[in-house]
């Protein structure tokens, strides 16, 4: 990459920076709360632009800013009177500009000139202000304080660095385990050693909570909130709109949800294909809203949540949902192996299948087809996952669930067969142990009685055995260590070999040349300097589902053989 | 699985084909080592070290000549064989490549020594007597062909 385009790449990104100021101040303008400040950042961003633009020859994007800058001069002396549809063209007039650098500054359509007059022009002399809305007595002079974040000195560091600085603690934190393992370890032969252990021991406390501060917070240099995220959707809804007869709102919650910068940076693509999917196929239009008694406006809700060590982004349309029946006969006419398909939930995932998306799909089965294969694959590869549900004329769901990127989690140590593992505890509901007599068996299917209530019981033993063996409900063994899981609404019970210990583990990606296990997550290192690999208890039940279906249909066509 | 297919094959022409070019004078060091029964031999610059073999943690299913995960001072490197994993029993040295950097991978191999060759691109079939026995020559770009195949 030659040095101007290096310049031109920092640039756009801190173009970028200066578009996210400007909404989070625009955003005070939609409440009727623009203050001066507000204004000021928002005039000064502008002029940061166009400089920038100017000195990188983007003659488009100067004169753009310039335009809004002179539009903006107008409201200086009356920033609250910034509001409505002179509000919305602001904000439309800057969603094209950031279109504009993001592309390399090359006009697409209209001209400067001509943008320009999409500035609605008012007359803030004469207008009225909007009505603040209501609010608490606390909110009413908002403080510099309490939006300080926005006004924080900010310096680019590039990611590989903080990710140096992270694996050099991680390597500190393995080192610091090991060291612990093995003072413990021999101090415990020799029991004359009893203070030099405990002096260790709030030496080792010390440096255990020093290494994991500095975990936090360098971690928390890549973690950024979705916010910006979430409003490159909005925008995205918000251009959709322009040019069609449908009308959507996007409803934002969990804005302020932090995520690794580089799962966000994944998450873009695929996010997008899922909004254009809802605004195309899931979303009528007025007319068909309104027959079926729905309000003429969609909706479609962008959540994040914090759920243990993962992110939920949560994409929900209140459209037409999808025909799982369509989705299956669509697969069909394609050739797609449908054989392993018992329920609509099955169904509809088959919209994920490789070789589904097509144009004649997203027509015959109202939608959803487009490149869900390659936004599965995307979530999959920052090893996260997804889910989708939907209810004919009612909408449709889709969850993201995406590692939040913290390298340090608990997590239980267990042995299957002979071989150890580690699991999220954020995986587990909880880890019981129970007599044998509590697992039944009713046709060919194991289940725990688990308070009274029959979970669907799966032994881990047998499906990760090289060979494999049925568990046998005559076992003699005094307690079957069951890690209780959550899948969809459903609990699940998974027995394992035996529990070694609660701790704390760095994990890391599998290596590159490792084979691709869907439930394999990462791995970690033990204190006992084995490798680990650190399983989904989710995934592992989903492709022992699998696995299950595919055994029991081979066993249906060797019966049916012979 | 083309470049598996290719040594394989260059492997049955072992006892015929051992020819040296007379001319050349070029000499090279290798590491020669053996899986299952058979010799290789790998320029030494692409080898970041050889350890001895160490527990190998297997992967919950099996995948054909992948082995498992080793930890190499702290640093999580995948395990391959060159055989089918069976007969890696008796491989007690790991090599250990870094063709990419930050991405090293292992191979499991017996019998392991440095040697020096004449200029290995004069052998028609790349196949060298080294003391008393064939060894043919694995080049980097085959084996990091063959690892990238086998993944």
């Amino acid at each position: 990459m030659d040095e101007m385009q290096e310049l031109l790449n920092e640039f756009i990104a801190e173009a970028q920076d200066l578009f996210a100021r400007i909404r989070v101040a625009l955003g005070n303008a939609k409440s009727g709360k623009l203050t001066g400040d507000d204004f000021n950042e928002v005039a000064r961003a502008v002029h940061t632009i166009k400089g920038g633009s100017s000195m990188f020859g983007l003659e488009d994007v100067m004169k753009r800013a310039h335009n809004l800058e002179t539009y903006l001069e107008k409201f200086k002396d009356h920033p609250q009177k910034l509001n409505g549809k002179a509000l919305d063209s602001v904000i439309r007039y800057l969603d094209k500009m950031e279109t504009l650098i993001e592309g390399g500054g090359e006009a697409q359509g209209d001209t400067a000139e001509v943008a320009q007059s999409n500035l609605k022009d008012v007359n803030p002399e004469t207008s009225k202000a909007p009505e603040p809305e209501p609010s608490s007595p606390q909110e009413k002079e908002p403080s510099r304080k309490a939006v300080g974040h926005q006004t924080q000195d900010i310096i680019r560091v590039p990611v590989d660095r903080i990710q140096k600085s992270l694996d050099t603690i991680t390597e500190v934190f393995l080192l610091r385990n090991q060291m612990s393992f093995l003072v413990e370890s021999t101090v415990s032969k020799a029991s004359q050693c009893e203070g030099f252990l405990q002096e260790w021991e709030a030496l080792d406390n010390a440096l255990r909570k020093s290494i994991g501060e500095l975990e936090h917070v360098t971690m928390s240099m890549r973690m950024m909130p979705v916010k910006s995220l979430f409003q490159r959707m909005e925008k995205t809804v918000r251009a959709y709109t322009e040019t069609t007869n449908k009308s959507i709102t996007v409803e934002i919650a969990g804005e302020d949800t932090e995520l690794d910068k580089k799962v966000m940076d994944h998450l873009a693509e695929p996010l997008i294909h899922l909004i254009r999917n809802s605004m195309d196929h899931g979303i009528e239009n007025p007319e068909a809203r309104k027959a079926l008694g729905k309000p003429e406006t969609g909706v479609i809700s962008l959540r994040a949540e914090l759920r243990g060590n993962e992110v939920l982004i949560i994409i929900e349309d209140d459209g037409k949902g999808i025909n799982h029946e369509a989705i299956l006969k669509s697969a069909q006419n394609k050739g797609i192996d449908t054989s392993h398909i018992q329920t609509p939930e099955q169904a509809v995932s088959l919209i994920f299948t490789p070789g589904f998306s097509t144009a004649e799909a997203v027509t015959d089965v109202s939608g959803r087809g487009v490149g869900m294969d390659a936004v599965k694959s995307f979530v999959e590869g920052v090893g996260g996952s997804i889910d989708v549900s939907t209810q004919i004329n009612h909408g449709t769901t889709f969850t993201l669930t995406l590692p939040l990127g913290m390298s340090l989690i608990p997590a239980i140590i267990v042995r299957i067969n002979q071989d150890k593992y580690a699991i999220s505890s954020s995986d587990i509901l909880e880890t019981i142990k129970l007599p044998y007599s509590a697992v039944l068996e009713n046709a060919g299917q194991l289940y725990l009685n688990y308070n009274n209530q029959l979970l669907p019981f799966y032994s881990l033993d047998r499906y990760f055995s090289k060979a494999p063996a049925r568990v046998s409900l005559n076992v003699v063994s005094p307690r079957v260590p069951v890690c209780i899981i959550r899948n969809h609404d459903e609990l699940i019970a998974l027995s394992v070999s035996e529990f070694i210990a609660n701790t704390e583990i760095a994990t890391r990606p599998l290596p590159a040349y490792a084979p691709k296990i869907a439930y394999v997550t990462g791995a970690s290192i033990l204190v006992t300097g084995e490798p680990v690999m650190v399983l989904s208890l989710r995934k592992v039940f989903q492709w022992i589902t699998r696995k299950d279906e595919q055994t029991t249909l081979a066993d249906e066509r060797d019966h049916a053989a012979a | 699985m083309q470049q598996l297919k290719g040594i394989f094959d260059t492997q049955k022409r072992v006892t015929s084909e051992h020819q040296q070019d007379a001319g050349a004078d070029l000499k090279q060091e290798m590491i020669r080592f053996e899986s299952a029964g058979t010799s290789y031999l790998v320029a030494l610059e692409k080898i970041r070290e050889i350890t001895e073999r160490t527990t190998v943690v297997p992967y919950p299913e099996e995948h054909a000549r992948h082995l498992g995960l080793i930890s190499l001072r702290g640093e999580i490197v995948p395990v391959f064989t060159l055989q089918p994993s069976e007969s890696s029993a008796n491989d007690d040295r790991c090599i250990v490549f870094e063709f990419e950097p930050g991405l090293p991978f292992c191979l499991l191999a017996s019998n392991v020594k440095k040697v020096t060759i004449e200029r290995a691109s004069a052998s028609r079939h790349k196949v060298f007597q080294i003391e008393g026995r064939a060894a043919s020559i694995l080049e980097a770009d085959d084996l990091a062909g063959l690892i990238k195949d086998i993944v």
